[in-house]
């Protein structure tokens, strides 16, 4: 409870509600699954499909993130609409404020993309015989979609969990919020397996930060309209 | 007679109809909204 | 009422003016007839409407959220459905001009093109958010929400999408605005379009208003609970 003179940090309730989402994902592996498994599955189609073929590297870099967007879109709901399934959601409106909730699963959805990076990265890489010719272009593209995704999505996330038709309404909703993001990153991604530099993607990196920090902060601004109904 | 005119007749037709029926719509409201009133 | 009279005579003048002036395109550099350059007396209007129209919807939804008051969401969602009104209007005037100067209906490489389809979709969205949402307070609500985040994302759009598609780019834009920035258009191409732009928005302010009368002697005529 938020008492005053309360000693817990604002950073240590955001981190407790993480852990809180990361002990009840430990036991049923809903989201984590469902998003490993997707990923794999449209890699493995895309794999097949392609066969002997050698597209070149822009297509590999929005193929990458098409397998991305969708492992994300199959997931990441999960954080608010298995609160609203098991009853919990009124309990965790109450023990503390909006923000402090927004946060917690912000960064679990966060390390969920994480670990779903690090296991498709080197899949894709081996299936595909794609190797990003410039690592730091594409690490940093890849951490700051992957913010992106969390970022745009957490809030869209609450929405939708007021609603009836849950999943596919997330991709819906989803869509028109992540194209910027997409187009952004998928362009360096393209520089990075196509052996650019940090030179060439400057202002898509400067577009792909300020969509990042612009995205957070309009969720946070409008969270708690959301969180409140 | 050449293809423009007959588009141009086609697009002005279409334009008086939908702008009779704007004005129809106007006119029955605003015999609703006198009668609200009243 | 005079108003309403000279939307009228507006909107004729420019269909004729439209169809017998000379065609707005140079015909020694037009792809095809070039005649059919005319529906840019329509087609541009329309996307300006269906743009319009959004912003408007945003705007309203911010008001909802400040003052709770549900007769602005009563206004977003009816700027949202005249704005998708207008956005197919747009796309399928401009889907027939692509057929006619480039010879298929669609294409992805066209910015405008995915431009317009966006917005469709952003429309569409909105749209299945609120069908989603039985209760009015959290239909209201978070359809406001969503509006602003579009609205947002719309902005990065419009500064990501240019940069992505700087070649490809098949509107004739030299016939409107050429590379310095400077209009172009001839003085008579210029009135007529001007024109149709001021009657269009007109039109959909008149359009508007009559249709939140409907809505607003809908509520007041319904058999009390």
């Amino acid at each position: 409870m938020n008492l005053p003179g309360s000693s817990v940090s604002w950073a240590a309730k955001v981190l407790a509600v993480t852990r809180k989402d990361i002990t009840a994902e430990f036991r049923t592996r809903y989201a984590i699954n469902s998003i490993l498994m997707f990923a794999l599955v449209t890699l493995t189609v895309i794999s097949m499909a392609l066969g002997l073929m050698t597209p070149d590297s822009d297509l590999m870099a929005a193929l990458f993130w098409v397998i991305l967007f969708f492992a994300a879109m199959s997931g990441l709901a999960q954080v608010f609409i298995k609160e609203e399934e098991a009853g919990t959601a009124l309990i965790l409106k109450l023990s503390t404020e909006g923000l402090v909730i927004f946060f917690g699963k912000l960064i679990f959805n966060l390390l969920l993309l994480t670990v779903l990076s690090v296991l498709i990265v080197p899949l894709f890489i081996i299936l595909l015989k794609v190797t990003p010719q410039n690592w730091a272009v594409f690490l940093i593209g890849l951490v700051l979609g992957d913010i992106g995704l969390a970022g745009a999505t957490t809030i869209i996330a609450a929405i939708v969990a007021k609603a009836t038709v849950k999943g596919a309404l997330f991709t819906v909703l989803s869509f028109p919020i992540l194209l910027p993001l997409l187009m952004a990153v998928i362009d360096i991604t393209k520089v990075a397996f196509g052996g650019g530099n940090f030179g060439d993607i400057s202002t898509g990196l400067q577009l792909l930060v300020a969509y990042d920090v612009v995205m957070v902060t309009v969720s946070v601004m409008l969270f708690d309209f959301v969180w409140r109904q | 007679m050449n293809a423009n005119f007959i588009v141009m007749i086609v697009v002005l037709v279409i334009w008086i109809g939908i702008f009779l029926y704007l004005l129809g719509l106007d006119n029955k409201l605003k015999r609703i909204e006198k009668k609200d009133e009243s | 009422m005079w108003w309403k009279i000279l939307i009228f005579a507006a909107m004729s003048a420019v269909i004729i003016a439209a169809f017998m002036t000379p065609s707005p395109m140079n015909p020694a550099i037009s792809l095809g007839d070039a005649d059919v350059y005319r529906i840019f007396y329509f087609h541009v209007p329309q996307a300006w409407v269906a743009a319009l129209a959004f912003v408007l919807s945003m705007i309203f939804s911010i008001k909802f959220l400040k003052t709770r008051d549900m007769q602005y969401d009563t206004k977003a969602v009816l700027a949202a459905k005249l704005g998708l009104v207008f956005a197919v209007l747009a796309t399928v005037t401009g889907s027939i001009f692509a057929k006619m100067t480039w010879g298929e209906f669609w294409n992805w490489a066209e910015i405008r093109e995915v431009s317009i389809f966006i917005l469709l979709i952003i429309y569409g969205a909105y749209f299945a958010l609120r069908s989603a949402l039985p209760n009015a307070e959290t239909k209201a609500t978070l359809s406001a929400v969503l509006s602003i985040l579009f609205a947002v994302s719309a902005v990065f759009l419009i500064f990501i999408l240019p940069r992505l598609y700087a070649d490809f780019s098949q509107h004739p834009s030299d016939s409107v605005v050429d590379r310095e920035g400077q209009i172009t258009m001839g003085a008579t191409v210029a009135a007529i379009f001007f024109s149709s732009l001021a009657v269009f928005t007109a039109l959909f302010a008149w359009i508007y208003n009559v249709s939140l009368r409907i809505a607003k002697a809908y509520d007041k005529n319904l058999p009390e609970n």
